[in-house]
């Protein structure tokens, strides 16, 4: 699976980390300021970004690069 | 400065790009805002942080769902008798809110954003077909905001939040998904909006405001070129893009009407020009509407110099708009004082450019905004009359004037409020007051404000000279002394100064002191002093001592105690 380069680019503006750090495994769990607030945050600047919008039932469980890329895909097919 | 935002919303989401957005602003602000959930702890609470930070403006931005409760997602399950109660309950929780921050907030400019659902009703078409359907309720809840209003009226701004949702479209602004996830109810598309909306706020109570609107004619009050096209030709009319231009001008007319000077800045022969003004069957803003006219072929920094000059009142109180974007820049570049707004696209969008433009909008009007566009036009006969008599003094005899001088009459808190912080021309020392300062100078027994109030027989010029003094035991100092630009050279300064210097007389005080604080504008005002018999004992520092000299003038004086 490969991560979308605007994806990485996003995340790592958001914690304020090196692009380069962020990988399939990337996780809520891994990183200390990824909270839910920062979560709520992070998914409004995804789907402004890839003009999407995630269905209400999985944004609270997208909580990895891999997933949110996963939910990215299928959005986009 | 502060602002304090009071909201029953989850603010988490919005409040870093909030800053962001007021640092791009580049004003110096700092904003607070309550935790979730704990707005009503924030006020009730005298001790809390909410009052601690003292904030210049608080803003109350509270959802209907929060002040109501269930009811507005269950209507039906209460009876008539019951909703009204809710609703009564509603309006006594808030503005018993209202009146605990503005009695604990005495300099706080209290801003309160009317109520709309997120939601169209649940009811659907039977809602505005049963008595206290939401719509009603909410309807209901609105007009009492005015009620509460009228309680603090120099304090409380009402804010028209429910227009903003209704002009964007509710499905726009909200996100039901974040509301769930986040108790947040907004788009994320929408906090730009939302940020501009209160930011309007933030620049009506700090933004000094403009004075005088000045339009272009062609493609700016009509379609078409008068110069090429002729009267028959130009579009106005009452179909199609005519009416757009009609709707325009009806659109000016109440910027007129809330006291706003209009004024003409055209390129064009003068002739060509007046003759649609005054003889277009279609034409709203006839000649009486505007303050000045400059229709002619200089360039237009020299014309809005002109106007700024005619009308007394500083290059920076204009607003200049024009379709021409070639003029828009060039007076962008010369005078960057003016704000000016380049109308673009087809003219039904003109009203919404204008819409735009903060610093027209007013919230307070006084008795004599409304009157001032009137007072303008009294003034060209004063000045017709003027060109007619030898002398001064025969034509300051024959304007008949009578001024009417009260000091210390709280009814004139707000108007001389406004004179300090709008007068910048004949303003000794250009200090800036609030209503809530005057009203402090009011009762501390160590301050006298004069006003004068100014008739004569064109009309009523309202409140035109104001003075605060200060009172020492052994002299009076004079901590303001202004007049409104539009009397200058009436005398009227002469017949309050005298009025002070009598009372202080009367209270046995041998010196009266005074200082003149220059700054860029206030030059008419420089040799008051010097004028009237003081003498400067230091740069600026002026007095004069007992027996005090009277000077001459032509105004009959009536003092009420």
């Amino acid at each position: 699976m490969q991560i979308d380069p605007k994806l990485i680019m996003i995340i790592a503006k958001h914690f304020n980390l090196k692009q380069k750090d962020i990988n399939l495994s990337t996780s809520k769990d891994l990183i200390e300021e990824w909270d839910s607030l920062e979560h709520i945050k992070l998914i409004l600047e995804i789907e402004e970004e890839f003009k999407i919008k995630f269905p209400l039932d999985i944004v609270p469980y997208i909580t990895s690069v891999k997933a949110i890329q996963n939910e990215i895909e299928k959005l986009k097919a | 400065m502060t602002i304090a935002i009071l909201t029953s919303y989850n603010s988490d989401l919005l409040k870093k790009d909030f800053e962001k957005f007021l640092y791009s602003k580049n004003i110096d602000i700092t904003c607070w805002w309550n935790s979730f959930n704990l707005q009503e702890k924030a006020i009730f609470d005298l001790t809390s942080p909410f009052y601690l930070v003292k904030p210049d403006i608080a803003l109350m931005h509270f959802e209907i769902e929060w002040l109501l409760g269930d009811i507005i997602h269950d209507i039906l399950k209460y009876n008539l008798h019951d909703r009204k109660s809710k609703l009564e309950e509603a309006k006594i929780k808030f503005s018993s809110l209202v009146s605990l921050i503005s009695n604990n907030l005495p300099n706080t400019k209290i801003v309160i954003e009317n109520f709309i659902f997120r939601n169209k009703t649940y009811l659907g078409h039977l809602d505005i077909n049963i008595e206290m359907g939401l719509y009603e309720i909410i309807n209901s809840f609105n007009t009492f905001l005015l009620t509460i209003k009228s309680q603090f009226p120099d304090k409380i701004i009402l804010h028209d939040y429910s227009s903003l949702i209704e002009n964007i479209g509710r499905n726009h602004c909200y996100d039901n998904r974040i509301f769930h996830l986040a108790k947040n109810p907004f788009a994320r598309s929408f906090y730009q909006k939302l940020f501009e909306h209160y930011y309007s706020v933030i620049s009506i109570v700090t933004l000094p405001r403009k004075k005088c609107l000045v339009v272009d004619l062609d493609n700016t009050l009509w379609g078409g070129i008068i110069g090429q096209d002729g009267i028959d030709n130009i579009e106005l009319g009452n179909s199609g893009i005519g009416e757009a231009y009609v709707q325009f001008q009806k659109y000016l007319l109440n910027y007129y009407r809330k006291g706003i000077f209009l004024s003409v800045c055209s390129k064009n022969n003068y002739n060509d020009a007046i003759e649609v003004i005054e003889k277009h069957p279609d034409m709203i803003l006839r000649k009486e509407y505007f303050s000045a006219l400059k229709i002619n072929w200089s360039d237009k920094v020299t014309n809005l110099k002109a106007i700024a000059k005619d009308l007394n009142i500083g290059i920076d109180s204009l607003v200049f708009i024009d379709d021409n974007p070639a003029e828009c820049e060039l007076v962008k570049q010369q005078l960057p004082e003016v704000e000016v707004i380049n109308l673009t696209g087809d003219p039904d969008n003109y009203i919404n450019q204008m819409n735009s433009v903060d610093s027209l909008n007013t919230i307070f009007l006084t008795e004599e905004d409304l009157n001032r566009n009137r007072m303008y036009v009294a003034d060209e006969k004063r000045k017709e009359l003027e060109h007619s008599y030898t002398n001064l003094d025969e034509y300051l005899t024959s304007l008949e004037m009578q001024a009417f001088i009260k000091v210390n009459n709280p009814t004139h808190a707000q108007r001389v409020s406004q004179l300090t912080q709008k007068t910048n021309q004949f303003n000794l020392t250009t200090k800036r007051y609030t209503i809530e300062d005057i009203k402090n100078f009011l009762t501390d027994n160590k301050h006298r404000i004069y006003t004068l109030h100014l008739v004569d027989k064109f009309g009523d010029n309202g409140i035109v000279v104001m003075a605060i003094v200060e009172l020492k035991n052994d002299k009076w100092i004079i901590d303001t002394f202004l007049m409104s630009c539009r009397v200058i050279g009436r005398q009227a300064e002469t017949a309050l100064l005298n009025s002070i210097l009598e009372d202080a007389t009367k209270s046995n005080i041998n010196i009266v002191r005074g200082e003149f604080i220059k700054t860029k504008k206030n030059e008419p005002a420089e040799d008051f002093y010097s004028k009237h018999g003081f003498t400067s004992f230091s740069t600026n520092e002026w007095s004069i001592k007992f027996p005090f000299t009277i000077n001459k003038h032509f105004v009959k004086i009536n003092r009420e105690l």
